[in-house]
């Protein structure tokens, strides 16, 4: 094998490590840290959405004694 | 007009029991105060009557209809907030016709009634106005004539007084007596001031832990306070308590004896008792007129002085005794109310004696009363300390 080939199949070997590296490590950060954020703020969101519903309804039946 | 029961009432939010089976039975006319302190449930129990919470288990009626589960606009009722919650870009006739005009009134039916509520609360001439020129007695007399026009069966009032100022609210206080008066309407009022329950009510519901304790005329609740709880927070400043027990010759703590034939009271000799005694019952031995049946003298020690202007709040010490206590604080003191002329230093030795017809008795393990006034026939002593602690 000469120099040239050395250097291209090195080449293609590192890049190939830190293209598969970025995958497993988007990968991972969806599952630790997108998805759970997305999933906590759906929630918030949801829970205010409750609670404004709720107020409403008991702003609603305090008029009701007006 | 109409009376209001509750019926076995439980309202729980998740792990907490707001109400717990409640029972009241509010008569047509009357005017009952839920007090208590707070957290203890009584807003919430307004609340399961107004419609503004639904009740876990129990039956509410009003009148001789059941509105368990009626919204609040069908239950015939008026409420008034702590908040006034007026509307600020509507002036004061039109907050007074808000319920109205949402209810289709004749606007001619509508005039008649607002003037007629303004006319009750005093707010003639006024009804131009926008809320934020009005003080806040006056705009509280609005959300006062807001549900009078409502013609309701029954006032429900939240702490109506609570945001106005000391003065106001003893101004107030007669307003709502007068306007009681004047419409014969069954009104509930809650608060957590008991100078307003004492002042205003027919009769007051003592709440503590969503758990009824008493509910009777403000005093009856003074005089005969049904446990523990009602007599230490009925009247200001607290009653005093000395922990003890009973004896064959009566009541005996490390402090102080009261004799009496336990049988005559269906008590019986080893039983833990606390005994619980006003200030105003607590009289220096110089100055015992208008006491019936005043005890034995017991030496004690002036603390500390809180002179009120008209009266004297004398906390006292059991003397030299301290000393001998583990805990000095536990029951060792008393507190005494005298004129505002009395003689009194802080740091003297001064003999003090009960009215004994004025002495309670409680349980110390249920809490619950046992005994209210002593019969005049026995006297009282003060032990030997070390014999009273049993050495």
């Amino acid at each position: 094998m000469n120099e040239v080939a050395l250097v291209y199949y090195g080449g293609g070997t590192l890049l190939f490590f830190f293209w598969v590296y970025g995958i497993v490590s988007f990968v991972r950060d969806l599952r630790r840290t997108y998805i759970p954020a997305l999933r906590r703020l759906a929630a918030a969101r949801q829970e205010k959405k409750e609670e404004r519903a709720e107020r409403e309804q008991r702003e609603e039946r305090e008029r009701q004694l007006y | 007009m109409a009376g209001v029961t509750l019926t076995d009432v439980v309202k729980q939010y998740s792990d907490v029991t707001a109400v717990d089976h409640m029972n009241l039975d509010i008569r047509d006319g009357e005017f009952v105060t839920l007090v208590g302190p707070s957290g203890c449930g009584k807003s919430t129990t307004m609340e399961t009557i107004a419609g503004l919470t639904t009740v876990t288990s129990g039956h509410v009626h009003i009148g001789d209809r059941e509105v368990t589960n009626l919204p609040p606009k069908d239950r015939g009722i008026a409420m008034v907030f702590q908040n006034i919650a007026l509307f600020p870009h509507m002036d004061v006739y039109e907050n007074i016709s808000f319920g109205l005009r949402l209810r289709k009134y004749d606007k001619d039916e509508i005039q008649r009634r607002v003037e007629h509520a303004a006319e009750v609360v005093q707010l003639e001439g006024m009804l131009k106005r926008q809320p934020d020129e009005l003080s806040g007695g006056q705009r509280q007399r609005v959300a006062i004539a807001r549900a009078i026009v409502r013609n309701p069966d029954v006032f429900l009032m939240d702490e109506p007084l609570a945001n106005l100022d000391a003065k106001l609210r003893v101004h107030m206080r007669t307003e709502l007596q007068r306007l009681h008066k004047q419409l014969e309407t069954t009104i509930i009022y809650v608060t957590h001031d008991q100078a307003e329950a004492m002042t205003m009510s027919d009769r007051i519901a003592v709440i503590d832990d969503g758990q009824l304790q008493q509910i009777d005329p403000p005093l009856t609740c003074y005089n005969e306070p049904a446990n523990l709880f009602v007599a230490g927070f009925i009247g200001s400043p607290s009653m005093n308590f000395v922990e003890g027990e009973v004896t064959a010759g009566g009541f005996e703590s490390p402090r102080f004896a009261l004799s009496f034939d336990p049988a005559d009271y269906g008590l019986s000799p080893g039983q833990s008792v606390t005994l619980g005694v006003r200030p105003e019952d607590v009289y220096r031995e110089a100055d015992t007129a208008g006491v019936t049946d005043p005890s034995a003298p017991v030496p004690m020690r002036t603390d500390v002085l809180e002179p009120m202007g008209d009266e004297i709040f004398v906390h006292l010490r059991f003397g030299e005794a301290d000393e001998t206590m583990d805990d000095p604080d536990a029951g060792d003191r008393l507190l005494m109310s005298v004129d505002p002329d009395a003689d009194v230093a802080e740091d003297t030795d001064v003999s003090v004696l009960l009215d004994r017809s004025r002495v309670h008795l409680f349980d110390t393990d249920s809490e619950e009363a046992l005994v209210h006034g002593l019969s005049a026939s026995a006297t009282a002593s003060t032990p030997d300390p070390e014999e009273a602690r049993g050495d």
